[in-house]
């Protein structure tokens, strides 16, 4: 925890609370006994927003930073690690896919009651409905700065803690 | 986790920067390192997008040299034992 923060720092001569009290919101996380947390990101395409939408049944949406979705194309470039060294060649794939919004919920369960997995099932669908919502312009959601043209393509990661 | 906890958790983390940065000083080693990194950007007209690099600034324990450079001593091996932690030798036949 502390290498991450050290690394995480822009200078290790100057302290940074944000990602102190990230990485301590991570750590609170970690010791909460007998609570499963999952977190979730969708991040999506053909979708612009004028601003963030605020929290809807636990989920948001917001536009990802430039710095981000250029980590995003540095993070998947086929020229990344490429390697000659080996007769392996191993499969790459080349993709224009670049995401713009990101969609993140955050879910608790009791541990022991639901399996990972059996999450999933439950805060797909809330995802998915919002994603459509988006696209419809839903009066529902509690913001409507919303443009959308046809997602060209979906990804998504999640992380477990016990 | 209670306030206390956090605030000795954050402390810590605190404590061991500190230690780094000692030191990184008194090897003559830098705190950060020059740096580049991607951004995507939307063309004005909405039809695309391109890309530019934007020069900052990291963390010089990024650098692998940087961070095996900064020597180890007794039990409060910081630099050592994060590097152990992070590294792990490839599984012998």
């Amino acid at each position: 925890m502390a290498l991450n923060y050290l690394l995480s720092l822009d200078d290790v001569a100057e302290d940074d609370d944000l990602v102190l009290d990230r990485l301590l919101d991570e750590l609170a996380v970690l010791v909460e006994r007998g609570v499963l947390w999952q977190r979730g990101q969708l991040a999506l395409d053909g979708i612009r927003l004028a601003s963030a939408l605020d929290a809807h049944r636990g989920v948001t949406l917001r536009e990802l930073t430039p710095a981000e979705r250029g980590h995003w194309v540095q993070a998947r470039s086929p020229l990344e690690a490429m390697s000659t060294l080996s007769d392996f060649a191993v499969p790459r794939r080349w993709e224009h896919f670049t995401p713009r919004v990101v969609v993140d919920w955050l879910e608790e369960t009791e541990f022991g009651v639901e399996d990972a997995v059996e999450v999933r099932q439950h805060v797909d669908p809330c995802v998915l409905a919002l994603a459509g919502a988006v696209r419809a312009g839903s009066s529902s959601l509690p913001k409507r700065s919303v443009s959308s043209s046809s997602p060209s393509s979906v990804t998504e990661s999640s992380k477990v803690w016990r | 986790m209670s306030d206390e906890l956090r605030e000795v958790a954050g402390e810590a983390l605190e404590a061991a920067r500190v230690d780094v940065v000692r030191r990184l000083g008194r090897h003559g080693l830098p705190t950060s390192v020059d740096d580049q990194r991607l951004l995507v950007v939307d063309n004005d007209d909405l039809t695309g997008w391109r890309s530019e690099w934007e020069a900052v600034r990291r963390s010089s324990l990024t650098v692998p040299a940087v961070l095996t450079a900064v020597p180890a001593t007794g039990r409060s091996s910081f630099a050592r034992s994060a590097f152990a932690s992070s590294w792990s030798p490839s599984p012998g036949p």
